[in-house]
């Protein structure tokens, strides 16, 4: 009977039209939707782990490495040579996210390698001019900095090693923790390498080469470029050397490679060997030294957003601190920021445009009008400019950004929010962020897209911690204490590196604005 | 000939671009923001312009072929087939909202029977457009709803 | 080829109607030899009959009127058409020869016989007393003073005579000039009446003759054709009348020396003027007729006698060319046929034929009933639905044509007496339940085949199956916008093929 009905179906169907038939069934077979229940019950999983932080960690990643190898015939997209392929799973996971509402640009923080946390390699120049810095009689900032940051670090501190620079690269002899408790580091180290000359080239290569995928290295160093040659005194000949340098060594590093540059400063209590003078002079006195922090662009990242790594991102809070630029060519921060619909600097009328918004923040307006008299629009931002490797200052500083626009607009304020700046009406937006930007049009002609972008510039503190002669410790104007030799050409060669990947500007973020009339 | 052909084609290529473009459809009709990003995340437009194409091109498909009756050839025969594309299409596109959402223990209840009235909006326009696509073939039922 | 059919008295006329019958129902006679459909066949019914008045003759031409009517709304003035309803064209010799002024009707004009009485038109009066005397010696006193207007009553002896005038008619002339050599003659008569039993062998004798008849063209040809007869015992009754000079006891004498008489001058082998000679006759009785000697009043009931009688036009038609050789005026080795059925019953239906007439004339007339129950019962319900809506459009407005009045007001109508008609008479011939509005009941002895999913045979089945055909049709844009009535037929003559080999197979 059964038989009978499903014949008379069939002839029924396809004794009408065949080509008709076959082709509802290919529409409706490729219509029908593909997701399986394992494929919505990781992003679940996803969803539960990431959605809130925005963060995938070791541990978050260990579920996650769980759930597809025990559903693998479910996830062969992700699966190469049979074994996971975190590649693949984190631009899965990132792109889901981004395309979630509201979309997410997620952290691997600890995920996708063996490892939870970062494996940290620090350099320790040992030549002549640095052992000054530690001396007995100094204050100590030197040591008690790099002591502080080791002791920042999340994980086990034997995970992490040190190594002693000077015309070469050395294991350091003892243990992690020994180095910590060492009461002089300079002195353990002794005879270590030629303590007379740094090969600055030789440094450089080696911290970036030996900076593996899941590795943060660490130079601690003065940063003075001395030349091989003892018989150089051309000063102009040493910088055009070291920009050289540098810039040789940076040229296949720069895409993937970020460079955080730290300047702190130290009593200083011994001998200096100025450039001209190989014997060297006492000095005592305030001296700067330098930390370079290189780490994969995703890394550096890390270690700016990361929970487990706010300890050691908080630089500023260094005995000596005194300035950080972050050489990278990606543009690494994607700050939260969102228009203020309610705010007293606020000119013109605009409403949020909710369907091209993308969850709470703002970016998108529509029935923008400028004000009827003045035809001034002014539109007031609250942007969160936190987990950055971004002076407060540099942050702040109008003259850093640059807007794209079709009216011409202007930034007329970045400011840290206040406490009073919050209301009722605009908390939501107010606490996620820490300043308020305005931005002033003096006429809105038609719809448009303002873009926004914070550059990556070459910093004026390094020019102006550079010096061209340090023969004379004791000028007058005092500006030995705070300047190092070549600072300037070494730094050039790294920053014009990155410059040179590309014709678009550097940027540290960019963020954009949707304005409709 | 041809022009049956036309009719074909642009059921297919409506069709197509219902469930191509489902996401901006359904966001297009201003329903709460929230509820929208909820179906957004889980996919579950294209899920339910899927399950709708292929409910309405089942049901025409059934109506035009499979009954291909005279005896239920007239426009309200073809009303009761619609009536039956409206039952099924929206209840089978409202529960995976409604088994999603409840695993997850949210509560959209208002916004997904504001939803299916859309649905049903939808079933009812891709009805027609599909009856038109396929109708041409059926030996009894090629004048139905309404002759050329 | 064209097919003259003389049609000789009162039965003559009679055999015409179940042949217009199943002509209609598109029965198509083919080659015996090759089973093919005889190419551009063309039937010219030529009625003599001096009873005009004759109610008989009268429906039967109204019918042949309407068969035109219709079919030339089908197919136009095409002979080509070899299938489906109507098929066989039925013209009139004037139509065959329009220049020539003819009177257009079937009828053949026996004018100058039908005004006056017999005694007149021998110009008895003129005669001199010996001649009156021999021709009272041969005519009655009632035979002389008989109106001819009426026929001729029984008396074969008188329309021996009236209708001797043939051979020198202007209608015989012209009949004679446009006869070809593949065209063929068939005469239908009575032997037991009047005009039939006299005129039959006066039309043989002229044709036979006419290379002696210096009026005429084209007279070796029509020495030499192919004429078949059919010849119709007594098979009706009358009532008995007493002022009637026709009776049933006159019937079978008259036949007898009737035959006599064909034998010596038509069948035997001194003449040997017939090709093939049909004798159809039955020993039961029919109803009785009223008794009418002519007026207004005679209009008899149709009987099974008179649809075998058609039967024989038709096998005149199938023999082919080798078996109907005539040469210097003689038929060699002439046909002589009778008709028997299967089973000897007095009510007859479709399957009570023998195997030959089953093959030949079932189907057609079985889909012909379909089409008459389809179209009066359910055409007009189905108006803007399925098929009608593919164009060309069937819309409401087609049933005002005079194709569809003509079809169902007057056609149909007198199919419905017809067969009425024959299911009443004696025998009873019954093939269809003229009562029944359903289709599943509707062909006596065959109830549809039944199955699982197969369902019943009813209109929607119908509907279903004419809605397929047109899609196919439209796909092949077979026809145009004024081709409506050709397009519903033909429609309808495949789809009843195909459910009569699905559902009513066995009526073959």
């Amino acid at each position: 009977m059964l038989k009978l009905v499903f014949s008379k179906i069939v002839e029924n169907i396809f004794g009408h039209n065949k080509a008709l038939c076959l082709l509802l069934c290919i529409v409706a077979i490729s219509f029908t939707d593909c997701r399986n229940s394992r494929q919505r019950d990781f992003d679940r999983l996803l969803v539960s782990l990431a959605a809130e932080d925005g963060v995938v960690d070791y541990n978050d990643w260990q579920k996650i490495v769980e759930y597809i190898s025990s559903n693998a015939a479910h996830f062969s997209q992700f699966m190469k040579d049979d074994e996971i392929d975190a590649e693949s799973v984190k631009q899965y996971i990132s792109d889901m996210f981004a395309n979630r509402r509201p979309s997410k640009d997620i952290l691997f923080d600890g995920a996708g390698t063996g490892k939870e946390f970062l494996t940290v390699k620090l350099y320790l120049e040992r030549s002549g001019s640095m052992i000054p810095y530690d001396s007995s009689k100094g204050r100590g900032e030197f040591k008690n900095s790099i002591v502080s940051i080791l002791n920042s670090l999340p994980g086990n501190p034997e995970d992490n090693s040190i190594f002693i620079v000077n015309d070469g690269v050395f294991k350091y002899p003892k243990t992690f923790r020994d180095f910590i408790t060492d009461k002089n580091i300079f002195e353990t180290t002794k005879g270590i390498g030629n303590a007379s000359y740094t090969d600055f080239g030789c440094i450089l290569d080696s911290v970036l080469n030996r900076n593996g995928a899941d590795d943060i290295s660490i130079l601690v160093s003065d940063m003075i470029y001395s030349t091989a040659d003892v018989g150089v005194v051309n000063t102009d000949k040493i910088f055009s050397e070291a920009k050289s340098t540098t810039q040789a060594i940076m040229k296949n590093m720069a895409s993937n490679k970020s460079i955080l540059f730290v300047k702190l400063n130290s009593s200083f209590i011994g001998t200096y060997y100025p450039y001209n003078q190989p014997h060297g002079v006492q000095y005592n006195g305030m001296r700067p030294y330098y930390i370079m922090i290189v780490g994969d662009n995703a890394n550096i990242k890390r270690l700016a957003s990361s929970d487990k790594y706010k300890r050691f991102s908080q630089l500023t809070d260094l005995k000596g601190f005194e300035h950080m630029t972050l050489f990278t060519h990606d543009k690494c921060y994607t700050p939260y920021y969102s228009v203020l619909l309610s705010d007293n600097d606020m000119i013109g009328r605009m409403r949020a445009d909710h369907k091209k918004n993308d969850g709470d923040a703002i970016h998108a307006l529509t029935s923008v009008t400028p004000d009827k008299d003045s035809g001034v629009l002014q539109i007031v931002l609250s942007v969160n400019f936190n987990d950055m490797f971004v002076e407060e200052s540099y942050l702040t500083d109008i003259n850093n950004y640059d807007i794209e626009s079709d009216d011409p607009v202007e930034i007329t304020s970045i400011k840290a929010i206040e406490k009073s700046d919050i209301t009722q009406n605009n908390r939501e937006a107010m606490e996620k962020a820490t300043h308020r930007v305005v931005l002033r049009l003096k006429k809105f002609s038609h719809d448009q897209k303002v873009t926004i972008r914070l550059k990556n510039k070459f910093q004026q503190w390094i020019i102006d911690s550079n010096s061209d002669d340090d023969s004379r410790p004791d000028a007058a104007d005092r500006r030995f204490a705070s300047t190092t030799f070549s600072l300037q050409p070494l730094m050039e060669g790294i920053y014009d590196s990155y410059a040179a990947l590309s014709n678009e500007s550097l940027d540290y973020f960019v963020i954009d604005l949707f304005l409709d009339k | 000939m041809i022009k049956n052909f036309i009719f074909l084609a642009l059921g297919i290529i409506i069709t197509v671009l219902y469930v191509i473009f489902s996401t901006e459809i359904y966001e297009a009709m201003n329903l709460d923001p929230a509820f929208m990003d909820e179906m957004y995340n889980a996919h579950l437009y294209s899920t339910i312009a899927s399950t709708i194409a292929v409910t309405v091109w089942i049901v025409a498909a059934v109506y035009y072929y499979l009954i291909n009756s005279v005896r239920f050839s007239r426009w309200y025969h073809w009303l009761i087939m619609l009536l039956l594309a409206i039952l099924v299409a929206p209840s089978i596109s409202i529960y995976f909202p409604f088994s999603e959402f409840s695993e997850e223990g949210k509560d959209y209840l208002m916004q997904l029977l504001q939803f299916n009235l859309i649905n049903i909006g939808i079933t009812i326009l891709l009805f027609i457009i599909v009856s038109f696509s396929v109708r041409w073939w059926s030996t009894n039922c090629r004048h139905t709803p309404i002759p050329e | 080829m064209n097919l003259f059919l003389f049609l000789v008295g009162g039965t003559g006329a009679r055999v015409l109607k179940p042949l217009v019958m199943q002509l209609a129902a598109g029965v198509r006679p083919c080659d015996e030899n090759t089973g093919a459909p005889i190419a551009d066949l063309q039937i010219i019914p030529i009625i003599m009959d001096p009873h005009r008045a004759n109610e008989d003759l009268k429906r039967t031409e109204d019918l042949l009127r309407w068969y035109k009517e219709i079919r030339r709304s089908l197919y136009g003035e095409r002979t080509d058409v070899d299938h489906g309803f109507f098929n066989v064209k039925i013209s009139t010799l004037a139509d065959l020869i329009p220049q020539k002024g003819l009177n257009n009707s079937f009828i053949f004009n026996l004018g100058s016989i039908a005004e006056k009485e017999f005694k007149d038109y021998i110009a008895y009066d003129t005669l001199n007393d010996a001649n009156q005397a021999l021709c009272s010696m041969l005519f009655s006193k009632d035979q002389l003073n008989t109106k001819m207007d009426i026929g001729f009553v029984g008396s074969p002896n008188i329309g021996a005579v009236a209708l001797n005038q043939f051979k020198d008619s202007v209608e015989f002339r012209e009949f004679a000039n446009i006869y070809k050599r593949e065209d063929r003659i068939f005469v239908v008569s009575s032997i037991f009446g009047g005009t039939g039993a006299a005129g039959f062998p006066i039309i043989v004798k002229n044709i036979r003759d006419a290379a002696s008849n210096p009026m005429l063209t084209n007279r070796g040809d029509l020495r030499d054709a192919k004429i078949g007869a059919l010849t119709v015992l007594p098979y009706f009754n009358v009532a008995s009348d007493e002022n009637s000079p026709i009776t049933r006891a006159d019937f079978v004498i008259k036949t007898k020396s009737a035959l006599y008489y064909y034998q010596e001058n038509l069948t035997g082998p001194k003449s040997l003027a017939l090709n093939a000679c049909y004798y159809l006759g039955d020993e039961e009785a029919s109803v009785p007729y009223p008794n009418d000697p002519g007026g207004d009043g005679q209009r008899n009931d149709a009987h099974f006698i008179e649809y075998v009688g058609a039967l024989s036009i038709l096998d005149f038609i199938s023999i082919p060319n080798d078996k109907l050789m005539t040469i210097d005026g003689k038929a060699q080795n002439p046909l002589f046929r009778e008709y028997g059925l299967k089973y000897d019953e007095k009510n007859l239906t479709l399957m009570t034929f023998g195997q030959r007439t089953r093959n030949l004339v079932n189907q057609s007339l079985v889909k012909f009933h379909l089409l008459y129950m389809y179209l009066t019962n359910q055409f007009m319900k189905d108006i803007g639905r399925g098929y009608t809506l593919d164009a060309p459009e069937l819309r409401s407005s087609f049933t005002s044509t005079s194709f569809y009045r003509t079809l169902i007001n007057e056609f149909f109508h007198s199919y419905y007496d017809w067969l009425m008609e024959m299911q009443s008479n004696n025998r009873s011939f019954a093939p269809f339940n003229i009562l029944t509005l359903k289709l599943e009941n509707c062909i006596v002895g065959i109830p549809p085949k039944k199955g699982l999913f197969k369902g019943v045979v009813d209109y929607k089945t119908v509907l279903s199956a004419m809605n397929a055909e047109s899609k196919k049709a439209t796909t092949q844009s077979r026809y145009s916008s004024n081709q409506l009535p050709f397009k519903l037929m033909d429609l309808f003559d495949s789809v009843a093929e195909k459910i009569i080999a699905k559902k009513f197979n066995s009526i073959k």
